[in-house]
């Protein structure tokens, strides 16, 4: 080597070690050293003889969301979560869940249901204006509803038709009696004015929110935000408090995250749950919900309807349950972030039957539930998820917990749109294992039907039905008491997670929002994860 | 040399209907509907059939094709499906933005790439020109959205200098729309910054043997004055010839780029309407990029036929 | 006839070549980068061929009980958020992202040389209908490229590499078809067209070989490319399927825990900015020794 090669070399690697060095210090920037701690108000405050009621007036709430909505203010088109959650900055449903997951009067002042005559018959709140002027009255009611109806949505499909009694009155006429028809089109239907739809078209009015909420829509940047200002006309005296809501849409959630701890936005909704680990000790509260409403809910399935498939065998759909620790997920990935559950809904919920089967995680049970049905050696299948990374990382852990039972699962991955194609009720069955993408509210009729019915659309493809299941769900939506419907709802607990073990539930999302300690009252998560309550929300000066 | 942009004019056209089939079949392979997409996964078949046939969906691929190409051909991309408006205005509103952060990019990048290729070439073998080529080659050895989230944590969150993302038009609010674009524009600089900066130094150690600058050196000539005067003319040439590949970079980077600091342009637009196979705003970012690819192409091409004439016969 | 001799004794590579070999040897390796990227390539290789005896673990081993640990003796760099052991999967990606830049290169490369083999060779209308077709191409970036040719194939290992390959070829066509068009005019060529060899013959034997050592160097330089473009896929969500992992797609996986486990995403990181500083400077390496004029580019 000559002198002059050695020196270039020298340099060369010196070079490349003030880079790595530069690069640890950017990593030691990153990493937190300390938690910020949030200047909080001294906890008494001598000097003030009287805590004065604090001024809640004004103020602009900025909110950061990972996610992007399609439609805003046409209801029968509007299904995600972020929709609804954005959506009901500016419009109101007929009825909110309360804590127990009970439906209650919002926009309505009462309701009466006769499950003989097949109707619900609802009162409304009156002196109640839409953004664009107009009355919310009946006929607005009947509109929405129509609407809502002749679309074809899946929730309406007991509805037969809307009748205006006067003018603060409408009369639901049922198909059949139905006893979550209220739930399904009190929450799914959030009124928007007829008169804005009919004066421009569709098109617009899904751009367009145009409801009786607290705040009006202002403007819609695609990919960058929703903006809303103060309703001065809205029906509740007082409220709302703030001068303006921004919904700020941010593509990646680190972006996001960042976001939020730069103090870009008060708070950051729909956290994964390795962000909100992140967040905790940040000087923000994490709220989370416990009911289960309206939350998402993760588990997966096998094609059970394929005779040739080991999954037509309960035995196998059995081994499944045992072979995944449910808790240890939760726990682990998921940081608390969720409800482990081995059923429908999360425990505690009134359709929560605490006598199933717990399938505790036992891969020795497995094991022998599999050599049983005739598979000592386990067997390699596919094992399909959606391509997003919470998911991807869940059914990683799945993956990994079956291959210690032996079965061998190829993960495949796929876009939503891919998904629910294959999901969908008019597709062939799909091959192996599938992810499974519920919701986690307390239910037998509204959402069950959906998975689980021989006339289901979701996942139906794949798998098996019973009688038993179908005649239970039937009877379930025509009871007219609730104590029946929750006895029938722990019948179909028990026969689909425990008997027939169709889907293996891991958990439900408790859909963490952030936010810092400024913002009160900012009504997220209160019992509905999908619904969000901004009348009362304020910002502390 | 009329003949000779004819030619090429010609040739880009058929380069254009070409792009426009290519994104056609890619777009049609993909698994899958736009339907299914805005329906839900719970949607009813008939539901599914009704959305299918509003959206065109239902056709064979060729019927498709030549429906949008004829329309194409008047001027209309179509209408998104997410959008719910024309192509052409969802555009509209994304490209300027995408141009803006580009150019700002293209000349940071030549601002910086090319005294740094000179500084390198000239002084081969000192300090200097290490650091730049190990920073060159590492620039192009980065990935790009963590180079973003770094420079998020550095400078927004630890020094908190600028803001950690969003973009403003530098018309409406200019002092915050430069604080806004730094990150990205530094991001995308990256690549074509590094690609100059290494073709700079080449083309430049090869015009300083030439026997002219040697010519030149001997003449008395200061150092500075030959380097300037003589060499760096010959050594542009190149350079100026990868300028107009940068186009695609630039692009390229802007998906990353955009996704990282949620800027509203073409690139976003693209990632997003792929994943929701909004086919006509697909096909539309795919054709509108391939205009202005080609165009600075073209531009190139034309300048060279011009300083060249025995390119004109290739 | 003589010369037609003559060519395919030098193209066998009998005789004549070990000198050349020794001079590419010394030019190549005369300048010391070159040697650390090298090396840096070697140990990649044998990382990647002995992967199961080097790994401390396995790599798709999950223990949720010990998930997301900081570095210890037992996890040197810590384990992932299923309890995965970090450095083990590092090793095992390397064999990833080693096929991931291999066999895109190889389909790009391929299929780009083929067409512009095909183009340069026959001229005319192939010529025109092949380059248009490259042009339509080469107006299209990259990156958009891949990720539309992804999504359109469904994501997953294979088809990222066929995705990225696709999106590689326009540049071997073009240069393909450049250094034919330059070679055709080559005495050797024209005396093989005279003694009637077959064009595909004459394609094979005598036009590709020489147009290879650019093309060296673009395959050397676009394997670091690829391994790069990965990561960038895995980041706009085409990842490929789990357990087994590239580094691009580590990389983009251990992002979300930067500010708890930055090991997560740096490890992987710093392996690929590494490996692809490497290849550059081999590709530039490489360029000295079979484009002289270009002697001391790096």
């Amino acid at each position: 080597m000559t002198k002059k090669g050695k020196a270039a070399l020298i340099r060369m690697v010196s070079l490349s070690l003030v880079f790595a060095l530069l690069f640890s210090m950017v990593i030691a920037g990153c990493a937190p050293k300390e938690p910020v701690v949030e200047p909080t108000v001294p906890p008494s405050a001598p000097t003030e003889p009287a805590p004065a009621e604090p001024q809640k007036e004004g103020g602009v709430l900025k909110l950061g969301i990972a996610l992007k909505p399609t439609v805003l203010g046409y209801a029968a088109e509007m299904r995600t979560y972020q929709e609804f959650l954005i959506g009901s900055t500016a419009l109101e449903p007929l009825g909110r869940h309360d804590e127990t997951g009970q439906m209650q009067p919002w926009l309505a002042e009462s309701w009466e249901s006769d499950a003989d005559a097949k109707t619900i018959t609802v009162k409304l709140k009156k002196g109640i204006k839409f953004h664009d002027g107009t009355d919310f009255n009946a006929e607005a009611v009947k509109w929405n509803m129509d609407e809502f109806l002749n679309y074809g949505r899946a929730e309406a499909k007991d509805l037969e038709s809307t009748d205006v009694i006067d003018e603060y009155t409408v009369r639901l006429n049922l198909v059949t009696w139905n006893s979550s028809l209220m739930d399904a089109l009190f929450y799914f239907v959030l009124m928007t004015s007829p008169t804005a739809f009919q004066e421009n078209d569709k098109d617009w009015a899904a751009n367009n929110p145009i409801g009786t909420g607290p705040f009006k829509f202002a403007s819609w940047d695609r990919d960058v935000s929703v903006k809303f200002t103060k309703f001065e006309g809205y029906w509740q005296e007082g409220q709302p408090y703030l001068d303006a809501v921004e919904w700020h849409l941010i593509a990646d959630a680190m972006t996001a995250m960042a976001s939020f701890r730069a103090k870009e936005v008060d708070a950051l909704v729909n956290l994964e749950p390795g962000i909100a680990r992140q967040i905790e000790g940040m000087g923000a509260d994490i709220k989370k919900l416990e009911t289960g409403l309206g939350a998402m809910a993760i588990g997966f399935a096998g094609d059970s309807i394929n005779s040739d498939s080991p999954f037509s065998d309960v035995r196998v759909r059995k081994a499944l349950s045992f072979a995944v620790d449910s808790e240890e997920i939760t726990e682990s990935i998921l940081f608390g972030y969720a409800v482990a559950t081995n059923q429908w809904g999360v425990p505690g919920s009134w359709s929560f039957n605490p006598a199933v089967e717990k399938y505790a995680y036992n891969p020795e049970k497995a094991k022998q539930l599999l050599a049983e049905a005739g598979y000592p050696d386990g067997f390699t299948t596919k094992l399909t998820t959606l391509n997003s990374p919470m998911e991807v990382q869940i059914m990683t852990a799945v993956q990994g917990y079956l291959a210690d039972v032996g079965i061998d699962a190829q993960m495949e991955l796929v876009d939503t749109a891919h998904y629910r194609e294959i999901t969908n009720v008019a597709s062939d069955p799909w091959d192996g294992l599938m992810l499974y993408r519920g919701r986690g509210d307390a239910d037998v009729v509204t959402y069950m039907p959906r998975n689980f019915s021989s006339k289901g659309l979701l996942m139906v493809n794949g798998l098996i039905t019973t009688d038993k299941i179908d005649k239970l769900l039937v009877d379930a939506a025509a009871a007219s008491d609730f104590n029946t419907v929750k006895q029938i709802a722990f019948e179909l607990q028990k026969e689909i997670y425990e008997e027939q073990c169709i889907i293996t539930p891991l958990f439900v999302l408790t859909m963490p929002v952030a936010k810092y300690p400024h913002l009160h009252d900012e009504g997220f998560n209160k019992a509905q994860a999908s619904l969000w309550t901004p009348e009362s929300a304020w910002i502390e000066k | 040399m009329a003949g000779f942009v004819a030619r090429r004019l010609v040739q880009s056209v058929i380069v254009l209907i070409m792009v426009s089939f290519i994104a056609f079949s890619f777009l049609h392979l993909l698994p899958g509907d736009a339907a299914l997409v805005i329906l839900g996964g719970e949607a009813t078949q008939e539901e599914i059939l009704n959305l299918r046939q509003e959206l065109g969906l239902d056709q064979p691929m060729w019927v498709q094709y030549g429906r949008w190409f004829t329309n194409a051909l008047q001027g209309n991309l179509g209408r998104s499906i997410f959008h719910r408006e024309s192509v052409i205005s969802v555009i509209a509103k994304r490209l300027p933005v995408t141009i803006y952060l580009g150019t700002l990019a293209l000349l940071l990048s030549i601002l910086i790439s090319i005294p740094a290729g000179i500084i390198s070439a000239v002084r081969r073998g000192h300090i200097s020109d290490s650091i730049i080529t190990v920073a060159a080659n590492l620039g192009m050895a980065i990935p790009i959205f963590w180079l973003g989230i770094l420079g998020i944590y550095f400078f927004s969150l630890k020094l908190g200098w600028l803001p950690v993302m969003g973009y403003t038009s530098p018309l409406d609010n200019f002092w915050l729309s430069t604080k806004q674009a730094i990150m990205p524009v530094i991001c995308l600089a990256v690549i074509p910054l590094a690609t100059l900066t290494r073709q700079t130094r080449s083309s430049m150690l090869e015009v300083i043997r030439q026997d002219y600058i040697r010519t030149a050196r001997s003449k008395g000539l200061k150092e500075k004055t030959v380097i300037t005067r003589h060499a760096l003319k010959n050594a542009i040439i190149p350079v100026v010839t990868l300028l107009g590949l940068q186009a695609r970079y630039l692009v390229g980077g802007s998906i990353l780029v955009e996704q990282i600091f949620n800027i509203p342009g073409m690139g976003r637009l693209m990632v997003s309407s792929v994943f929701d196979k909004d086919f006509p705003i697909v096909q539309g970012c795919i054709l509108v990029v391939a205009i202005a690819i080609i165009l600075a192409n073209l531009v190139i091409d034309l300048s060279y036929g011009y300083l060249d004439p025995r390119i004109r016969d290739d | 006839m003589a010369e037609v001799t003559t060519t395919n004794e030098i193209l066998s590579g009998n005789a004549p070549r070990t000198n050349e070999l020794r001079r590419f040897m010394r030019v190549f390796l005369g300048r010391k980068v070159v040697l650390v990227g090298v090396i840096i390539i070697l140990v990649l290789i044998i990382t990647a061929l002995f992967a199961p005896q080097i790994a401390p673990h396995d790599p798709i081993k999950q223990n949720l009980r010990i998930a997301l640990q900081s570095p210890s003796s037992e996890h040197l760099l810590g384990t992932d958020p299923l309890g995965r052991d970090i450095l083990s999967r590092i090793i095992y990606g390397s064999r990833v992202s080693l096929a991931v830049g291999f066999i895109a290169v190889g389909v790009g490369g391929v299929l780009g040389m083929t067409l512009g083999l095909l183009a340069g060779y026959f001229g005319r209308i192939v010529d025109l209908l092949i380059m248009r077709f490259i042009d339509a191409m080469m107006a299209i970036p990259p990156l958009m490229l891949a990720l539309v040719l992804g999504v359109s194939l469904g994501g997953g290992l294979n088809n990222v590499m066929i995705a990225l390959g696709i999106s590689l070829l326009p540049t071997y066509a073009r240069l393909m078809r450049g250094q034919v068009l330059a070679v055709k005019q080559a005495d050797y060529v024209k005396a093989g067209k005279v003694v009637g060899c077959s064009d595909f013959r004459i394609m094979f034997r005598h036009v590709f070989p020489n147009c290879l050592p650019p093309l060296i160097v673009l395959v050397t330089l676009n394997l670091g490319v690829a391994i790069l473009s990965e990561a960038s896929l895995s980041f706009l969500g085409l990842g490929i399927s789990p357990p087994g992992a590239a580094w691009g797609a580590m990389v983009y996986d251990g992002y979300t825990y930067l500010m708890t486990n930055p090991l997560l995403s740096f490890a992987p990181g710093i392996c690929i900015m590494l490996v692809v500083l490497a290849f550059n400077i081999v590709g530039d390496g490489l360029r000295d020794v079979l484009d002289p004029r270009l002697r001391g580019t790096i």
